[in-house]
């Protein structure tokens, strides 16, 4: 057997033609009573929740996660459509405010069983050995509590497990992939030719896309609708990388479980279980240890939601922490128009990337970097495009009837960790009747210098390709941050374990523990967190 | 209707015989049903009012260039959207929910008609509407009747364009091929076009190079 299926099968674990979970995997699955206590309740079933559910139900945990959204089955529940994958998204009310809102919703929030990998394009580059010391290094964002060599051994492993192809990266830590690079539609091959004008590296991948049989998923199609849930389950997302094993294991996925608050016992301080709300009925789950996982929005109003006697500003917030230093990555996307038909829509939008702006450049007036990559917006993003040119009426129609001459490239630019880039509660009300989530966001000067500077880099490109006119839309893409890990809770909610500083049995095993981003698309980092965090829980249990 | 009507000069007659329909046979059931009923009668209006429905009907067509049958019917589907709340759920802070700004961004447009024409925003003519519009754009960042224009305009425009670009009809203007599992793509590559895809009669109707704006 490979090493891969060793220790995760859930690749084997789907049909043959890789369509769904073998019949009977899931109607069979293991499940616990509210009252039983089990060693470890989850909330959220994104890139966190479910990595850290795999590895605790293989150490024989009884363990089960909740999530607030659908158990999906790809076949019938998702569509090769744009406007049809609405549901794919957390569009539960929430305030945008700050100098430079952040729109949300189908911009970077997953709901239902497997989070918002199952929208996410498929990058999963590494972060660079330099993300986690960039307050040592150049005085801006902040250090880990680790350094990449102890997250290295984890990323090895999800890279085996979702599986990653692309070409040998040469940035960061350089390394291989497992997957061979998959060929480049019209969008990649303008990238390429314009890289290679400008005297730039661009490299094929990395992307969690099978280009090759992996267990019983298939290969990649090229059909273009990655961001609309893969319905072929070449793209990887926990809900066919981690739950199948999960549930083979004796874990339990419990989906349309809205969880409401965490209960802690006031003698003790100790995490007791969570209450959560199904089909409208208030129910608790008993559990020994909690592990909240409901990424960078709903993590903090969680918490915040969570306040009692103990916590009067909310869980976990005694020194003011939770719900900062909040991040988004600045996201432009400049496009090129061609007099060939690049057709962008035709293969996955995630193909080419470059990792040559990535490090901070001291010729530069700004710290930190950006990447670039290719994007390839469906026909109703394009118009947002078209329209934030300030064209509409006739000039949008005329616009929009040349989508095939044009090719687009997005940047990631590394915005930094802000105190006042936060979370907190609103005056509104779900209906659930919880405060909902207010989320503010403001640039700093380094924030606008570095995307302008993607701007120029992406014009070069598509220039130096052939473009005889170029737009740039300005957007934002990923969140992370919000409850950060530290090395003391002065600075942040959780250690380098993922455990709270204030609830000895509360863990937060998401993208909310990340103290900086780089200019790398968080899942894959988020996912190796949380298989760390998982290995030190097991490696705690077992030393007691 | 499987073309919209759209003058050459703006962009119409670009992919000649392509009809994204045609290819429905290869769609997989889930998907097909989904965009086939985006081609079938749409429920009556519930949630815009009479005067909101003039308002917005009249706003839809000057976004989206629609100035004659057959059109996309927007008004319907966005009336869809807001009334089983299918919105994108974050609002601005210094905007109310999406159900709310709608209402109160058409009574704006009704304010300013009767301002300046004395009639409904529906019953201005076709330029003075344009114009209407305009003026809102134009404001950018400052208030246009208690709310940041921008924030309206991107409203608007939003909804306008998730109903449009999500038309067959409006695909076969663009030459986009819609839906595409399971049969996925074999010829990728600059003007490497499938069996079924037609090429850009006019490739040089390049709008910035000349005719926009």
């Amino acid at each position: 057997m490979n090493a891969v299926r060793e220790r995760n099968e859930s690749a084997w674990l789907m049909t043959s033609d890789g369509a769904r979970m073998q019949p009977g995997l899931r109607q069979n699955m293991r499940t616990f009573e509210d009252d039983e206590e089990v060693d470890l309740v989850i909330v959220g079933c994104g890139a966190g929740g479910s990595t850290l559910l795999q590895r605790m139900a293989r150490a024989g945990a009884k363990a089960v996660a909740l999530d607030a959204g659908p158990f999906w089955d790809p076949e019938t529940d998702w569509v090769s459509d744009e406007a049809g994958s609405h549901g794919l998204y957390w569009t539960e009310p929430r305030e945008i405010g700050g100098d430079d809102p952040v729109p949300l919703g189908s911009n970077n929030s997953g709901r239902g069983v497997g989070g918002s990998m199952i929208h996410y394009a498929g990058y999963t580059p590494r972060f660079h050995p330099s993300d986690f010391r960039t307050q040592t290094n150049d005085g801006v964002g902040a250090d880990w509590p680790i350094d990449y060599p102890e997250l290295k051994h984890y990323y090895e492993q999800i890279e085996g497990e979702l599986p990653v192809s692309g070409e040998h990266w040469p940035w960061g830590d350089p390394h291989s992939y497992p997957y061979s690079p998959h060929p480049v539609s019209g969008n990649g091959e303008v990238f390429q030719r314009g890289a290679l004008a400008c005297g730039v590296t661009a490299k094929v991948g990395p992307v969690a896309i099978t280009s090759g049989r992996f267990g019983n998923r298939p290969h990649c199609i090229y059909r273009g609708f990655c961001l609309q849930g893969c319905k072929v389950n070449a793209k990887a997302s926990p809900l066919i990388t981690h739950i199948p094993d999960a549930i083979a294991h004796g874990a339990e996925v419990r989906p349309d479980s809205m969880v409401t608050r965490i209960e802690i016992d006031q003698r003790t301080g100790r995490a007791t279980g969570v209450h959560y709300v199904r089909g409208g009925v208030a129910r608790f789950q008993k559990a020994r240890t909690v592990a909240v996982a409901g990424y960078s929005i709903e993590t903090p109003r969680l918490l915040l939601n969570s306040a009692s006697v103990r916590f009067p500003e909310g869980l976990c917030n005694d020194f003011d922490q939770v719900g900062r230093y909040l991040m988004v990555q600045g996201a432009p996307q400049t496009a090129g128009r061609f007099d060939g038909e690049v057709r962008m829509w035709k293969g996955p939008p995630p193909e080419v990337s470059t990792e040559d702006f990535y490090e901070t450049d001291p010729g530069k007036p700004y710290k930190r970097g950006f990447s670039v990559q290719t994007v390839s917006p469906l026909p109703i993003t394009w118009a947002e495009h078209v329209m934030a040119q300030g064209y509409w009426g006739a000039d949008l129609r005329n616009y929009m009837s040349d989508y095939v001459h044009w090719a687009c490239l997005g940047a990631l630019c590394e915005f930094l960790p802000q105190p006042e880039n936060r979370v907190t509660l609103a005056d509104a009300k779900d209906r659930h009747g919880l405060p909902i989530a207010r989320f503010d966001y403001t640039q700093c000067d380094n924030d606008k210098a570095l995307v302008k500077a993607a701007t120029g880099v992406m014009e070069d490109i598509l220039k130096g390709a052939g473009a005889d006119e170029v737009i740039t839309i300005d957007r934002y893409a990923h969140l992370v941050g919000g409850a950060r890990m530290a090395r003391t809770e002065h600075e942040g909610v959780v250690d380098a374990d993922c455990r709270t500083f204030a609830v000895p049995n509360l863990l937060i095993v998401d993208g909310s523990v990340l103290p900086t981003q780089g200019s790398a698309n968080p899942a894959l980092t988020i996912m190796a967190v949380a298989a760390r965090a998982a290995d030190r829980l097991i490696n705690a249990s077992t030393e007691r | 209707m499987n073309t919209l009507p759209l003058e050459p000069t703006h962009g119409g007659a670009r992919y000649p015989g392509f009809d994204v329909i045609e290819q429905a046979k290869h769609w997989d059931d889930t998907t097909r049903a989904v965009v086939e009923g985006r081609l079938g009668r749409l429920p009556a209006v519930r949630f815009f009012t009479e005067i909101e429905e003039a308002a917005a009907t009249a706003l839809f067509d000057q976004l989206l260039y629609q100035r004659e049958e057959p059109r996309v019917p927007v008004v319907q589907m966005v009336d869809v959207r807001l009334a089983e709340n299918q919105t994108d759920g974050w609002h601005h802070s210094t905007m109310p929910t999406d159900e709310q700004a709608w209402r109160d961004s058409l009574a704006g447009l009704n304010v300013d008609a009767q301002r300046i024409h004395a009639k409904t925003f529906a019953k201005c003519e076709w330029d003075e509407q344009s114009a209407i519009l305009q003026g809102v754009q134009d404001r950018g960042t400052e208030k246009w009747h208690d709310m940041v224009a921008s924030h309206v305009w991107s409203l608007w425009t939003r909804y306008a364009c998730v109903a449009f670009y999500s038309h067959p009809s409006a695909w076969n203007e663009i030459g986009f091929d819609g839906p595409a599992y399971p049969r996925g793509y074999k010829n990728l590559g600059v003007d490497k076009l499938e069996p079924f895809e037609v090429h850009d009669a006019h490739p040089g109707d390049d709008p910035v190079a000349g005719r926009g704006r």
